[in-house]
């Protein structure tokens, strides 16, 4: 009798516990992913995602039925912090070398491409001269340094050492090396978090689709590498979607491998190894070139300012002229740090539209589980916090 | 001899005519105080007599000023103040009735280049002239008549005697002020407001008086309001102090403050960069949990519409949370998430649900209102600290239905407000 009872209570309490399971996986489900991107607060990276995914989700999946956008995503931030634009570059430096060997001059575009290298008044770069530039600019930020929660959380021990030192005067000691494995270090930390949180969202029946501006790719890089490289978790790439905006990253990550938003003169795309695959910008930056001085970016008489026209609306006047003197002018399309912006990507229409037909097709795939094609089998499900 | 008569008659004539008597006609003498035949004069009386040249000071003696009451002299002390007055003071208040002064000659100095003309005689008339002036004048030479006749001497004299002085005035034993009180009605005024004030004077005996018309006013900063006939208006925004004046006697300071009122909102003082700055919240006059500086930013920039202006002490507070409890950011950053929520209600979709958008830039990543809430190394340092503190981590979206719920006002009447 006492057996039976045990088997009954056994199996009462097995039942529980997948009814338990049960209650929050719905393959119906979505998660809508954004990874911010460089020197972005907090506040900052979800106001992105509210004001320009979500909106934009929104009216182009559910022209603004909220409840059915309720029933079929979540809205997500994935954020990775800013400790500075020093630190941050190192940060992408770190992640860029570890897809591709170390690159003096990797480092020095990405500084270069955030007007670093241009502050400092430097034409060549060089390995010193770099690491004098990063070590300059953390010391003077270093009373902006507040990393004593995450010493021991992060690892960051050597990095409080140094900050501590710089803060103080103190001559300190392999500054290099300590500021790049606390840039690693850091990475790891936040990458950690991260991945817990996607798993989770595709071991609900979710799946993951993420929207990473910039340096966000490169976390999720390192996320989806982590997915992809432990047998258990291997699966789950099924339902991990990405598309890269404006990506520095030389690799595209997902099932249907890469999937790219670039603008042919966003900034990024002069960091080497880049992925490619841009689109043409409709706008486009002038600025001419005046051959007899070489000095780039000046006013050309007859009021051609350098600024940013519509492709095909330069005026001709500006491009050439018969004058003598006008033909020492030249104009060039070039490329600046707006074309870059997460803003710019989702208020142009050419990318905009790249990006929702990605959201659109990822939901779709998605919703192509059996699980959806019959009623649910499930009640809709609580938020997943 | 007919010649001889009339000028000994017109010399007479001109003579008396010309002399005063009391000597309050004499030149040099600038003022006496108090008055002659000066009434209600106060039983502290002081008496002083002011020249407007320098006085000898060998030349004052101990009676160069008797005051006489009944007939008696009052004892006192004469004293030279500064070099040109003459000062009796009484050794005891005076008692009510009239009184008598007289002031002896003294010599007073006269200016270094004196080119004032000498009258000495040189005929027989002239010598006659200047002896009879000798006769009312100590110095013949001050005589009109001898100006007219003596002629020139060109000898220069180093001083010059003053004429007696005499003259009366009379005490009264008037009560004393012991006290001025200033009341105003209003001390918190919107600009171009005006409000009714009052100065009232306490006497020893218990009586008092409004004495609102006859007032020095002592204010600590010019142009914020105007005093005067009862009433204060208040001219422009500011903090004051105010003080009024009556006979010596100051009321004590009344603070007053003129501020701006917007949309119903009125304007905190502007807060002193040095005290505000000093510590992490800064300067919060009305305590509603929004520093001074930022609440003006806010109602300045978003008054004509309360509930913006809601949204943006919600999202203010919040940054004070998270800055002042950076260690605990996992649950500060809900605070600044349900101030998010309420923004993007009204940002994005209040049209939904019937409601107005009302919000067409965002407040919590503004850079002005950033550049103003964070606007110190400390407050910076809070805002980075918090953000490192979420690094890494996974925040949901408040489901747009569930987002106007987080708002921190009542925001359902303030939207029946509105309409």
């Amino acid at each position: 009798m006492k057996k039976y009872l045990l088997l009954i209570l056994v199996m009462f309490s097995f039942s529980s516990l997948v009814q338990a399971e049960e209650e929050n996986i719905n393959e119906c489900m979505s998660d809508i992913y954004f990874a911010n991107g460089i020197n972005t607060s907090r506040e900052e990276a979800k106001i992105q995602l509210i004001d320009l995914v979500r909106k934009q989700v929104s009216i182009s999946q559910f022209n603004r039925d909220e409840t059915k956008m309720n029933q079929t995503v979540d809205f997500k931030l994935a954020y990775n912090n800013t400790l500075g634009i020093a630190f941050d570059l190192l940060e992408s430096y770190n992640q860029k070398k570890a897809e591709h060997g170390t690159f003096w001059w990797t480092l020095g575009t990405i500084y270069d491409v955030y007007g670093g290298i241009a502050k400092q008044g430097l034409k060549e770069v060089t390995s010193e001269a770099l690491e004098e530039i990063i070590v300059e600019t953390l010391k003077k930020t270093a009373s902006q340094f507040i990393v004593d929660p995450l010493i021991d959380e992060a690892g960051l021990t050597d990095l409080a050492k140094l900050i501590k030192d710089l803060r103080s005067n103190v001559a300190p000691s392999n500054v290099w090396d300590t500021l790049v494995d606390s840039a690693a270090a850091l990475e790891n930390y936040d990458v950690t978090k991260q991945l817990g949180s996607y798993k989770n969202s595709i071991k609900l029946g979710h799946s993951a689709i993420v929207i990473a501006h910039s340096q966000g790719n490169l976390f999720t890089n390192v996320v989806y590498d982590k997915i992809v490289t432990n047998p258990e978790d291997k699966w789950m790439t099924k339902y991990f979607y990405m598309i890269g905006v404006a990506s520095p990253s030389g690799v595209g990550t997902g099932p249907k491998g890469i999937e790219i938003v670039t603008f042919d003169n966003d900034p990024i795309t002069l960091i080497p190894d880049h992925i490619g695959t841009a689109i043409e910008n409709p706008l486009r930056y002038i600025v001419w070139n005046y051959s007899r001085d070489n000095n780039a970016n000046s006013t050309k008489p007859g009021g051609c300012l350098p600024q940013k026209y519509e492709k095909g609306t330069v005026p001709q006047s500006c491009v050439d002229s018969s004058d003598t003197e006008y033909d020492l002018w030249s104009a060039f399309d070039t490329d600046i740090i707006d074309f870059h912006l997460f803003e710019y990507y989702m208020n142009t229409e050419v990318s905009r539209d790249k990006i929702m037909n990605f959201v659109k097709a990822s939901l779709d795939t998605h919703k192509k589980a059996d699980s959806c094609q019959v009623s649910p089998r499930y009640t809709i499900p609580k938020a997943i916090s | 001899m007919f010649k001889i008569i009339m000028k000994i008659v017109v010399f007479l004539g001109l003579s008396l005519g010309l002399y005063a008597g009391n000597g309050l006609g004499q030149s040099h003498l600038v003022s006496v105080s108090p008055g002659a035949s000066e009434s209600g004069v106060s039983e502290d009386v002081a008496v002083e007599v002011k020249f407007d040249l320098p006085i000898k000071a060998k030349s004052i003696k101990k009676h160069t000023i008797v005051l006489k009451h009944n007939n008696k002299k009052v004892e006192g002390i004469s004293a030279l103040v500064g070099d040109d007055t003459l000062r009796f003071t009484p050794n005891e208040p005076l008692e009510e009735g009239d009184y008598r002064v007289k002031v002896k000659t003294v010599k007073l100095q006269k200016e270094k280049n004196n080119n004032n003309v000498q009258h000495k005689p040189k005929n027989g008339f002239q010598r006659f002239i200047y002896w009879l002036c000798s006769l009312f004048y100590d110095n013949p030479a001050d005589c009109p008549l001898c100006k007219k006749v003596c002629g020139n001497s060109g000898h220069a004299s180093k001083f010059i005697k003053t004429d007696k002085i005499t003259y009366e005035f009379s005490v009264d034993s008037l009560p004393k002020v012991l006290r001025v009180d200033l009341s105003i009605e209003k001390t918190k005024l919107h600009e171009g407001n005006e409000t009714n004030y009052e100065v009232e004077a306490i006497y020893d005996d218990n009586t008092t008086e409004n004495v609102s018309e006859n007032i020095e006013w002592i204010v600590s900063k010019i142009g914020i309001v105007s005093l005067g006939d009862g009433k204060l208006v208040a001219l422009k925004e500011g903090n004051i102090t105010v003080q009024a004046k009556y006979k010596s006697k100051l009321s004590g300071k009344v603070v007053v403050t003129v501020y701006k009122e917007i949309n119903g909102y009125i304007l905190p003082p502007e807060p002193d960069k040095s005290i505000n700055n000093a510590t992490l919240l800064g300067v919060d006059s009305n305590d509603n949990g929004v520093r001074d500086d930022v609440e003006r930013h806010i109602i300045k920039t978003y008054g004509k519409e309360k509930i913006a202006v809601e949204i943006g002490f919600q999202v203010a507070r919040a940054y004070n949370t998270v800055i002042e409890h950076p260690d605990n950011a996992e649950e500060t950053s809900k605070i600044m998430d349900n101030a998010m929520d309420c923004e993007s209600y009204f940002k994005n979709d209040a049209d939904m649900y019937g409601d107005p958008i009302l919000i067409k830039d965002r407040i919590i990543t503004s850079r002005k209102f950033k550049s103003i809430q964070l606007n110190t190394e400390e407050r910076i340092r809070g805002y980075l600290q918090y953000n490192r503190n979420l690094s890494g981590g996974v925040f949901t979206l408040t489901h747009i239905n569930k987002q106007k719920e987080k708002c921190a006002f009542d925001v359902v009447q303030m939207l029946k407000d509105r309409k």
